[in-house]
């Protein structure tokens, strides 16, 4: 393996990275999940496969090699979903971080339970997130009811039969 | 290094979150006392030991192992080190996700409305539930009915995804929102 399949990944990861800043700072998509999706997987899939695809075709034409694109394509998408991963706890301002920073900056006093409990808008803590299910279309409303779609159905039942196969209890939260 | 070692050593490294959740599997059901997030934490340092042993025993068992190779050691180690973090914020996201524990109550409950959601999961219960796993963790700590020290590390962690919240423009007034 040459170093250069590291540069090349990260160098991509940054272009993606770029490409995100500016889309949101323009015009944030109303279902930010599948933007990431597409911008940090799917694009530089696609990419990928067009340079392996013409490193076979035209071999000895200063394309790379099929197994090297493959390792950048590797290391590009662990750093991607490792991004995507930590994205919702920007987007829906993660509770415990809130906490956590609400505290620290309480220090040395400290926060009584009725006092965090003020700082935090604990009324907007779930209906801001019932809004981005309805947004990203996971679920969907039917009058005055919400029902679920059938991919949000298949993610309630991977995370069950997850929580399953680790003997833990069925709902966290 | 020869590519067939190279096309092993991406195999075993694309599959190391199985190795993961399998040593998941078995320290959830020896320390169902240690509150579950350490217990990810620990399967995701733990799990590192199958594809190290994969990859110096099975790829080139006759050449010098991968993982005296500078660059190779220094891509495995970034490559497991993303996939266990994302491991690890996979099963936050099924202890913790509001989104989840959301479509979690539709999925047993049936259609809901707004309100009915919020009397199953309440914004006071959220909250007190992650002061609990906070203590429990020893994020905070509870003294005379007041919570108290912070790590650094993790008012880090908040302080960052707050700035990363503002270059991503969420703070301003009027960020628009496109129909992509």
């Amino acid at each position: 393996m040459r170093a250069i399949v590291l540069l090349a990944a990260f160098t991509s990861f940054a272009c993606c990275l770029m490409c995100h800043v500016a889309l949101w700072r323009i015009a944030r998509p109303t279902s930010d999940a599948r933007a990431l999706f597409l911008i940090f997987l799917g694009v530089p899939a696609a990419a990928a496969l067009g340079f392996m695809g013409a490193g076979t075709a035209f071999a000895g034409g200063g394309w790379p090699q099929w197994l090297d694109v493959l390792a950048m394509l590797l290391l590009h998408w662990a750093l991607s979903v490792a991004y995507i991963q930590t994205y919702p706890a920007v987007q829906a301002q993660s509770p415990s971080l809130e906490i956590v920073y609400a505290v620290f900056k309480s220090m040395p006093r400290g926060l009584s339970r009725e006092e965090l409990l003020t700082t935090l808008d604990t009324r907007q803590l779930v209906g801001d997130r019932v809004e981005d299910l309805v947004a990203n279309r996971l679920i969907r409303a039917a009058g005055d009811l919400y029902i679920l779609t059938p991919l949000s159905t298949l993610i309630v039942k991977f995370f069950l039969g997850f929580r399953s196969l680790l003997g833990l209890s069925s709902r966290g939260g | 290094m020869a590519r067939g070692a190279l096309l092993g050593f991406l195999v075993i490294l694309a599959t190391s979150p199985v190795w993961i959740l399998l040593t998941h599997i078995v320290l959830a059901r020896l320390c169902r006392r240690t509150p579950p997030q350490l217990v990810a934490a620990a399967a995701g340092l733990a799990g590192i030991v199958h594809p190290t042993l994969l990859s110096c025993m099975l790829v080139a068992p006759d050449a010098p192992s991968v993982l005296r190779l500078p660059v190779e050691l220094t891509y495995g180690a970034l490559v497991y080190a993303c996939l266990a973090y994302s491991y690890f914020h996979l099963f936050n996201m099924s202890e913790t996700a509001r989104r989840i524990r959301i479509l979690s109550e539709l999925y047993v409950a049936g259609p809901l409305s707004a309100q009915e959601i919020s009397r199953l999961y309440s914004g006071e219960g959220l909250v007190e539930a992650r002061l609990d796993r906070l203590v429990a963790t020893r994020q905070l700590e509870l003294r005379a009915e007041r919570y108290v020290r912070v790590p650094r590390l993790l008012y880090a962690a908040a302080w960052l995804t707050r700035g990363w919240r503002s270059v991503l423009g969420f703070n301003r007034g009027g960020a628009s929102r496109s129909g992509a």
